[in-house]
């Protein structure tokens, strides 16, 4: 069911105690509270309503301090469903090897295997309404040339753009064993040893409400989970669960740039946009990251005849194509089409989500993003094009022209101007076999209090070059099965009388 | 004149292991880089 914590009695939550309570109304949370509600009370605590309002997205300001990026206040949503009311729902899970140690990584990686999320695959599939059971492939009659591309293989990526608000919000209201509070604003994590005893919460008219479980989950994403934690120093200084200096380092994206232009061959069309990715073999050897490489022909027709071998005689050289480009006053094109990279973000403390000075209407400080790329992260997209244009070329498909700034020896990024990065905000509380690694172990229980889980893309240890939403279902599946082991029956009357 | 910052930039560059630098592009023996076309050898014949 749903309550409006505008409109409840101050003594509400005096005489309940639930078995869990999940922070957050996004994916990772109410595929939590779901899953969990077949053997557990659950309270889930949303901070905004079922609609967008400006009182609850002005909580997400904050500050970008390291290379340019978007708005804090518009990468994400706060409101029921959480950023799955705006994305496109581009879904894949991870690969096997995003798993396995890369020791040029230079940071241990994931402490679970692929295998552990495999038992989820169908269930995630049937949450995010995938019908179609290929993701991964390599089908020859799907290749635009019929011809391997050495090194790659072609992938699809499913697209379902689910809104999980409007979609679950019916089975939540029918839910016996769930009670969601809308405008709910988690402000405080109070700790009696080495646990949480309460979680404090606020309404819009400012009032506080304490409220009680056996285990606290944090779903508030990748930005407001190391937030929360590192907000709630007033028992721990430095934070919750940053013994280590680590709550909130690692900030890790999918970069999205374009890196250059294709020129086809004759009789090589590329009508719709063809995704390819670097073989295991292949990373290793080259010493990069996980990565993706996007390509697609420019639209309307392809020049023919006169303009066509016009065109091919004037890109020749840069001095012919400068001199046709004055005399003509407007830019040539010599390429067929475009070529974008989407890569994996190398394990940084230096990207980071810190505190600034700034408090927001509850006295919480509010974000800064100091977000960094390294010369792994260009080391990985100049490597990757490369192969690939190397590869494309041996397949008589065409030829890849690298951008500029990618020849470029320094560290220089595209800004703005580009698509520039997925919007997705990962590894700021990592998944490690260990506290000097990460902030919660593999059953994703924050080292350092023994009922405080994490839930979410800010868990990854890797990022790999997917979309995390299909990831962020399984890992929640799996985080509910281990604490529904814990919560054998329900420990309290169920929520008839909330 | 260097300002502090780009002192500081430069000592960083200077002091960074050889493996944390980016490496040259290399192409492969069958290919070469053009104006940052990825080209076959047989292209430029």
């Amino acid at each position: 069911m749903f309550l409006d914590l505008n409109r409840i009695e101050s003594g509400h939550f005096r005489d309940r105690r639930f078995d869990v309570c999940v922070c957050g109304g996004g994916v990772a949370g109410i595929t939590l509270a779901l899953a969990l509600a077949q053997r557990c009370s659950v309270v889930l605590l949303e901070g905004g309503g079922h609609e967008y309002s400006y009182d609850s997205q002005s909580l997400y300001k904050g500050r970008n301090v390291g290379l340019e990026y978007f708005d804090l206040a518009g990468t994400r949503l706060r409101f029921f469903g959480g950023s799955s009311n705006h994305w496109e729902g581009w879904l894949c899970p991870l690969d096997p090897h995003d798993f396995e140690p890369a020791p040029y990584a230079g940071h241990p990686g994931w402490p679970i295997a692929a295998a552990d999320l495999d038992p989820y695959l169908e269930a995630t599939r049937t949450i995010l309404d995938i019908s179609d059971d290929r993701c991964v492939g390599n089908d020859p009659t799907r290749n635009p040339w019929h011809r391997e591309v050495e090194g790659f293989r072609e992938i699809k990526i499913w697209s379902s753009p689910l809104r999980f608000g409007p979609r679950y919000a019916p089975q939540i209201e029918r839910s016996a064993r769930i009670a969601c509070y809308l405008h709910a604003n988690v402000i405080d994590l109070r700790l009696a040893g080495d646990r949480i005893a309460n979680v404090r919460i606020a309404d819009y008219r400012g009032r506080r409400f304490d409220v009680r479980a056996h285990t606290f989950v944090l779903a508030l994403g990748g930005i407001e989970n190391p937030r929360i934690l590192l907000n709630c120093n007033r028992q721990r200084p430095a934070g919750i669960g940053n013994q280590h200096d680590l709550v909130g380092r690692y900030f890790a994206e999918h970069p999205h740039m374009t890196v250059g232009g294709i020129l086809l061959e004759d009789g090589v069309r590329l009508d719709k946009m063809r995704i390819f990715s670097p073989s295991p073999q292949l990373l290793r050897r080259e010493g990069i990251l996980n990565v993706s490489l996007r390509c697609r022909q420019k639209r309307g027709p392809r020049p023919e005849g006169f303009k066509a071998t016009l065109r091919r005689a004037t890109c020749k050289s840069d001095l012919l194509k400068r001199s046709a480009e004055t005399l003509r006053g407007s830019s040539i094109a010599c390429d067929d089409g475009w070529l974008k990279v989407v890569s994996e973000q190398s394990a940084n403390p230096q990207s980071r989500v810190m505190l600034g000075e700034e408090l927001d209407r509850f006295g919480l400080r509010a974000p800064v993003l100091d977000w960094q790329l390294n010369t792994l992260d260009k080391h990985t997209m100049r490597q990757a094009v490369l192969r690939f244009g190397e590869a494309f070329a041996g397949a008589d498909c065409g030829r890849v022209r690298m951008a500029g700034w990618l020849m470029d020896d320094s560290l220089s990024f595209p800004g703005l101007e580009q698509e520039l990065a997925g919007h997705h905000h990962m590894c700021t509380t990592r998944m490690a076999g260990s506290p000097r690694h990460g902030v919660v172990d593999a059953n994703q229980k924050t080292f350092s209090v023994n009922n405080l889980y994490i839930a979410g893309s800010s868990v990854f240890a890797r990022g790999g070059h997917i979309n995390p939403t299909f990831t962020i279902v399984q890992m929640s599946l799996r985080l509910a099965d281990h604490l529904k082991r814990m919560h054998r029956a329900p420990r309290v009357a169920l929520l008839d009388d909330v | 004149m260097l300002t502090r910052r780009g002192f500081l930039a430069l000592l960083a560059w200077l002091l960074l292991p050889a493996g944390a630098r980016l490496r040259p592009l290399a192409p492969s023996d069958q290919f070469r880089l053009v104006n940052g076309w990825i080209c076959k050898r047989d292209d430029l014949a």
